[in-house]
């Protein structure tokens, strides 16, 4: 699997794959609001378990990738493979917080589960910005490679 | 009870495991073209003393006569009872040395850039640092509060890049820093373009140049005579622990500069200064460097003769624009059983060098060639490389 070639500039350039990610929650965010459902049906519960699962595994998977990701990227040498190596651990985790908000989102017309739509969007959101481009992780990253004997290597892979 | 300190065993068990733990060999003499490492006598192609003046009698004599007058320590921190006159001589003639205004010493290099960076930079400001550039500066860039960016290795179209990046950003002030000579490969900074980047959105310019002090420029005055750029870097940092032979740093550049180090530079404030007798030393290295541009020029000669040889045995030497001569071998563990070869079967001691000092893959011996080296042992020396050479099939 190959990723597009995100090049130069930290997390200048990623912003726009994030904002993908970030475009369809604010959306069903806004058409929820105009929108909102009357009244839950009488599956409203069944749908909020379900979209709570989801959540619950989801939001810890974002955790779990961006770990195993940073030590993936500790691992790597090259420029490439540390820059394929970032936006892989960036997307995936990105997909991870999104994943629940758009599944509650597709229950709140069939169910009305307004609420439940709207907390969890809330929380992917939160994710979305933790998961996304930031120049504190990267810092961060960079650090472990020096505290390693190496030098600014994800700025460096992430700059070239 | 808990052993609080099992980590370290832990980590030091690692970094073996990785084979990344460093075997430190004893030296048992003094600094030469030939060493005696564990009793034995061996041809040194490892050292930094470019101009073999780590032994030099002009600079023990020096260093002598200091212990005489002066004894053997400073008694404080520069600031309190710490600068002798000493101190300010040598100041004084690395400032002529150089052609600036002023100089101020420190402990090391390494120590310099650690004073230097964050009394430049801090919040809201922008440090623009070459990717190569030595761990002296990754770590000064670390004590500044500034952010940070990276350029690709001697990149100045990236460098203006991000330049323009930091201006957008509304940077306050932005400090661009490079290495004057790449240790590992021995390449040059572009610091004449890299200068008029910076001049282009008002940046300052910082060059380290700890591995051209005393080998580029007229008679070894660095890369900022090489370029002909006096006036136009803002902060030269050198060392005197290399081609100058003895120990300590110094950072040279405009009166203003040197003031403000000496209130704000930490470790000229909260730490000792260098030894009477080591300054008297780097006293008299600059002197023989001021008089006379043979040593340097012994020095260029021995790198041509060495280089030659070297490549009409068949040897890559990568892209070293300097005395610095990397054998280029690419895997870890051939640069590693060529250097213990050269060791154990040649007598001759040139240290590999492999991830993550330099990336995986490129691999290499780095061949240090001095001053002090004489034609014969530049001979043996590319004749005990061509001998393991083919014998593990790297040249013919």
């Amino acid at each position: 699997m190959s990723f597009p070639d995100i090049d130069r500039r930290g997390t200048r350039r990623l912003r726009w794959i994030w904002a993908l990610f970030v475009a369809p929650v604010v959306a069903a965010i806004a058409l929820v609001v105009v929108v909102a459902p009357s009244q839950p049906d009488g599956s409203a519960v069944w749908f909020t378990v379900v979209v709570v699962l989801a959540a619950v595994v989801d939001f810890a998977g974002v955790f779990w990738i961006r770990w195993v990701g940073a030590e993936a990227i500790l691992s790597l040498d090259s420029n490439d493979e540390i820059r394929v190596a970032y936006l892989r651990r960036m997307v995936l985790s990105c997909a991870f917080a999104v994943t629940p908000a758009l599944l509650a989102f597709a229950f709140v017309f069939a169910a009305g589960t307004t609420e439940v739509f709207l907390g969890v969007a809330a929380a992917a959101l939160l994710l979305l910005a933790y998961a996304g481009p930031r120049s504190s992780d990267i810092e961060l990253l960079d650090d472990r490679m020096v505290d390693a004997g190496r030098s600014f290597r994800v700025s460096a892979a992430l700059d070239s | 009870m808990t052993d609080k300190t099992a980590f370290i065993r832990d980590e030091v068990q690692a970094l073996k495991d990785q084979g990344l733990y460093n075997t430190i060999r004893t030296i048992e003499g003094p600094q030469g073209a030939h060493l005696t490492v564990d009793g034995r006598e061996v041809l040194n192609f490892c050292s930094n003393n470019y101009l073999g003046l780590a032994n030099d009698a002009r600079l023990v004599e020096a260093a002598k006569g200091a212990l005489a007058r002066y004894g053997v320590g400073p008694g404080a921190v520069r600031t309190i009872a710490g600068t002798m006159i000493l101190h300010t001589e040598l100041e004084s003639a690395l400032a002529r040395f150089k052609g600036v205004d002023a100089t101020i010493s420190f402990q090391s290099g390494f120590v310099a850039n650690l004073a230097v960076i964050p009394a430049l930079v801090g919040a809201g400001d922008v440090i623009i640092s070459d990717e190569l550039n030595h761990a002296s500066i990754v770590d000064g860039v670390r004590l500044a509060k500034a952010a940070r960016k990276i350029y690709p290795h001697n990149d100045v179209a990236a460098l203006r890049e991000r330049l323009a990046e930091a201006r957008a950003e509304g940077a306050n002030r932005i400090l661009t820093i490079t290495d004057g000579v790449f240790s590992m490969d021995g390449d040059l900074a572009p610091l004449d373009r890299i200068v008029d980047a910076a001049d282009e959105f008002d940046a300052m310019v910082m060059v380290d140049d700890a591995h051209g002090e005393g080998v580029v420029g007229r008679g070894g005055r660095g890369i900022v005579d090489h370029f002909g750029l006096h006036g136009r870097v803002d902060v030269e940092v050198g060392t005197m622990s290399k081609a100058f032979g003895a120990v300590g740093g110094y950072v040279a550049g405009s009166n203003e500069l040197i003031e403000w180090l000496r209130q704000r530079g930490r470790p000229f404030l909260f730490s000792s200064a260098v030894t009477p007798p080591d300054v008297a030393a780097c006293l008299a290295a600059v002197g023989i460097l001021d008089a006379s541009t043979e040593l340097v020029d012994r020095l260029w000669s021995n790198a041509a003769v060495f280089k030659a040889m070297m490549t009409s045995y068949g040897f890559d030497l990568g892209s070293s624009d300097t005395p610095i001569t990397p054998v280029m071998l690419g895997e870890e563990h051939l640069a590693r059983e060529f250097s213990r070869r050269l060791l154990e079967d040649r007598a001759v001691f040139a240290q590999a060098i492999s991830f993550p000092t330099v990336p995986r893959g490129k691999a290499r011996i780095r061949v240090m060639i001095s001053a002090a080296h004489s034609e014969r042992d530049l001979e043996d020396g590319a004749t005990a490389f061509a001998a393991v050479g083919r014998e593990l099939g790297v040249v013919p």
